[in-house]
Formats: C-alpha cells, structure tokens, sequence
C-alpha cells in the first residue's frame, strides 16, 4: 500500500486541527475582515476628511490672528470677569473635563437648565447655544460674561480690567490696533468676546481611529480599513443604516448644526418648560449682536441671512441642537440636559425611545430601534472610536 | 394669394414648431427645452415650470440657489409664484426660508435654499393664476 496519500491526508488534518485550535474560545472580532457593504461605505465615507481645513469667521476680524487667539486664551482663564472674582469661562468649560464641566447642568453663580456644551470643534458651527440663540462664536461667548446667573460682570466692569491692567492694554491694542481707553465698554465686551472667539476656534480634536478607518476606505486599502475592530464595524453599519443616526449627524462633524426632538423631557421644573430652538430663535432674532447687526465685521453682512431666513415655526418647540458625536468618551454626561449619564445610556434611549414624547408636528424620523445587546455594544464601540484616547 | 400666404404661415409655423400667429417673446425665448428641469404637474396647467439648479447637484447641508422660469404659449403669467420643499418620508419642512426675488416676467431666482437632511427632497412650486392656483412638484435625492 502506498503510504504517501495517507501521510498526506494525516498532515492535513493536523494542520486544520492546527489552524481551528489557534481560534478556538475566542469572539467574532478574532478575525480580520471588512464587514460593510459598498452602500454602507458610500455611506461612512462622507463623514470625513478630519480634520476640517480650518476656516475664519467672517464676522469676526480678529479671528485666526495669532495674538487675537493668545489674548482670547488670557482671558479666558480670567476669574476677573465674573462678579465675584472666582469664576472664568475656563470653570465651567474646564480643559481637564473635555471643555465642559462634567456636571448635569451648568452652574455659574446660579444652576442653569442646561448641560455645558463642550468646546471641541466649535469653529464653522451655524448656530450655538442648545436652543441655537446665537449665531456666531463670538455672540456665544457675550452672554455668560454678561448674564447674572453665570458670570454677572457688566460692561464697565470689563472695560475697568482691560484699561487698568497694563499687559492686557497693551495685549489689546496690538491685536485691535487702538487703546482700550478710546473704546466704549460694550465695544470691549464684543472685542473680548472676538479674542476669545479666536481662542475656541483653535480647540480642534484630532484624527481617531474611525478616521483612520473612513481614510482607507476612501483609498480603497482594505487591509489596512480591516484594523478597525469588527464591534465598530458592525456598529457604524447600524449608525448608517437601520439606525439612520446618519440623517442628522451627518459630515465629518457628525452632525447638521440643525435641532431636533430627541424625546428628552424639556421639563425644567414645575410649571417650567424649556421650549427650546423655539425660544432661541426669538432670542437670536432680538439679539444686538447677531449676525444682522452693527458687530458683525463681514462685508455687508453677508454671513446674515441664516439669521434673516431662520424659519419660526411650531415644529421648533423642543427641539435642542444636535450635537457634535466627536470626543464624546470626555463630555458626559449627555443630551440638553445632561440627563443621560453613559454613551451606553444615550443608546439605550434611542433603543427605547418613547414617541409620546416626542413634538414633532408629525415629523417622522426617530422610532425606537429595539437593539439587541450586542448591537448597542457595537453601537456604543462604534461612537467610542470617533474619540481620540489623549485626554484620558 | 391671401390663402396662400396664410398656408405658407401654417407650414413655417409647423417647421419651427411655433404657433404662426406672432413672433417669440423675449419671455417665450427663456424657454427653451432641456435647458432646465421640467417639474411635474396635476390638472389642467396652464404653463410648464422649469426648474435650474445652482449647482446642479443639490448639496447636503450647504446654501444652494435655483431659477424658475414659467413657460407659457399664451404669453401670460402667473401674478405670484411661491416655491417650498418638504421630505416627503419624514413630514417636515426646511428650516430656512428662501429668499425669492422675481427677475422677469417669467423667472424667479430663490437664494439660500438649504436642505439639511439626507434623502429625497421635494421641490414645490405655486403658481397663483388669476381664478386657480397650480402645484409643481421635482424630486432629487440629496446625498
């Protein structure tokens, strides 16, 4: 008999044996593959390039000037700018704490209604605050200094810390071109606001895994896209596709800068409602510093017409911005109000989410998803991956 | 010889597929097939709408601008135009209104038109005539 076929057919089932072994006990992420379909690619692709080309703010003419950004960071950590001298702008969006304070709501000199938002990649933002009640950095960065419940300084009390602290005069002068002295204290308010504005716009997160992995697709390089754990995979497959997460957190920012009802109660305390983008609006429209009105430095106000054109309709009660889903694994807790905790929380919420709650006008795009545990896994994975590890 | 020029008139006016009772009007002239988007319409309309993008392919989340032109063989007008856009999935509306400003007898030019969703947005053009009022409809996926 010839013993050449059975010592081959012995030494390839030792080598199965062998391959099967070195897999065995182990979970579905224990082999490389690329699970996504050439839809779900088209899909995940348009969430990038990151970073963004950073851009300027036309209405504002001190921003990406290096000493303006180098002044705003100086004041930024001022306490002087609060009425009792103990509170900065950087208390509340505490670097350490991913910009924010890491508490449910804000609280300056009283508690506020809302979470904090983070400071990350708030450059090219449309509209800011939850309620979107400003319509540049700049704006956003006037109400707290100004607002009894936050930091509570008037606008003498502002212009009395630049004039008399001879760094910040002379600081202020070689970014504005003029002494502070010459200068009326609301329009030293607006230019702090602009220095500071400068600052925020350089606080960009930076390339993250999921970035890495929308990068390799786009070059067609499915080796190395196949780096990117099989969970988020699986997880950004449910953020583009059944979960339609991609219908608001779109681009690379991964979100519209628009406002939505995500079925977060809006009850602020009995018989107190937050209406929201509603109320914002209103707000932004009567503003003296929006985007219509004498402070806003671009030509002819060209960067105007969100503000004039900003439809006010019912739909808008309780809608709060949609947020930026990028570094989110630093600025819990989340949503409007901060009531939810974790990202696995934030899931759980859509899993679930309750459309009595929701104010739509007959807006029909949240339903609940009803994961299953491990689709919230892969969802949760799938958004800790537009986090870089850094801070941590 | 009358009869005859009148034929002749019938004949050109079938070649140049123009009805031979008058020459184009400026207006008319705006009208010319497959220079923009023909929206869809219900009934019995009285002109055609076109519709040009600006740029073409609309883009997601970003200000675009479009022209109506109103075409018509009679060479009368609707006395007011109104256009809208809705994703008809989703039951809701744009988030800005765009500014409208009518640049001819026949065309309008609306600016900052935003669509801040993906999916299939839906073009709404009213025409107000001067007894009845007529839908235009066109569809484009955003992507």
């Amino acid at each position: 008999m010839n013993p050449i076929p059975t010592i081959f057919i012995g030494c390839t089932a030792l080598i199965l044996a062998l391959w099967d072994g070195a897999f065995a006990g182990q979970g579905p992420d224990n082999r490389s593959k690329l699970l996504l379909n050439d839809l779900e690619i088209a899909k995940i692709i348009r969430h990038g390039p990151w970073p963004p080309i950073r851009q300027t703010d036309p209405s504002n003419r001190v921003s990406g000037n290096e000493a303006a950004v180098a002044l705003g960071e100086r004041l930024f950590f001022d306490t002087r700018l609060s009425a009792n001298g103990q509170i900065a702008c950087s208390t509340c969006h505490n670097p350490k704490l991913g910009w924010t304070d890491g508490k449910a709501r804000a609280g300056g000199l009283e508690r506020l209604d809302r979470n904090t938002q983070s400071l990350f990649n708030v450059s090219g933002n449309r509209w800011f605050g939850w309620a979107g009640h400003n319509d540049s950095l700049w704006a956003q960065s006037i109400g707290p200094i100004l607002d009894e419940r936050e930091m509570g300084v008037t606008p003498d009390r502002v212009a009395a810390i630049l004039r008399n602290d001879p760094d910040l005069k002379r600081r202020y002068s070689d970014v504005f071109g003029t002494s502070p002295d010459l200068r009326k204290p609301m329009d030293l308010v607006v230019d702090v606001a602009k220095s500071m504005a400068a600052f925020q716009e350089t606080i960009v997160t930076g390339r993250t895994s999921f970035d890495m992995f929308r990068d390799a697709l786009v070059r067609g390089d499915t080796k190395a896209a196949q780096n990117y754990p099989q969970s988020a995979q699986r997880g950004a497959a449910l953020f583009v596709g059944r979960g339609q997460c991609n219908l608001c957190h779109i681009g690379a920012r991964f979100t519209n800068d628009e406002f939505d009802d995500a079925g977060v109660p809006y009850f602020t305390g009995p018989g107190r409602v937050d209406r929201g983008r509603f109320k914002g609006i209103q707000q932004l429209k009567s503003s003296p510093f929006n985007q219509l009105g004498r402070y806003n430095d671009a030509p002819e106000r060209a960067t105007g017409w969100p503000t004039r054109q900003v439809a006010q309709n019912h739909r808008t009660f309780g809608q709060f911005k949609v947020p930026s889903l990028r570094q989110l694994t630093d600025t819990a807790p989340y949503m409007h109000n901060g009531s939810l905790l974790t990202l696995r929380d934030v899931i759980d919420h859509y899993s679930n989410i309750d459309l009595d709650r929701i104010h739509s006008d007959g807006a029909l795009i949240l339903r609940p998803l009803n994961l299953t545990e491990q689709e919230s896994k892969d969802l949760v994975a799938f958004l800790r991956s537009l986090s870089t590890p850094e801070l941590k | 010889m009358i009869r005859l020029a009148t034929l002749l008139l019938l004949v050109a006016g079938l070649c140049t597929g123009h009805p031979a009772v008058a020459d184009e009007t400026p207006a008319q002239k705006k009208c010319v097939p497959g220079t923009g988007i023909e929206m869809s319409s219900t009934g019995d309309a009285p002109w055609t709408v076109q519709l040009q993008l600006s740029p073409d392919d609309v883009p997601l989340n970003a200000p675009f601008a479009a022209k109506v032109t109103i075409c018509s063989q009679l060479n009368q007008y609707p006395a007011k135009l109104a256009m809208d856009a809705t994703m008809p999935a989703h039951k809701h509306g744009m988030n800005y209104q765009p500014s409208m400003e009518k640049i001819d007898d026949n065309q309008y030019s609306v600016n900052n038109i935003l669509f801040h969703m993906p999916g299939i947005w839906r073009f709404e053009v009213t025409a107000y005539g001067k007894d009845k009022t007529h839908r235009y409809t066109y569809e484009v996926n955003v992507k």
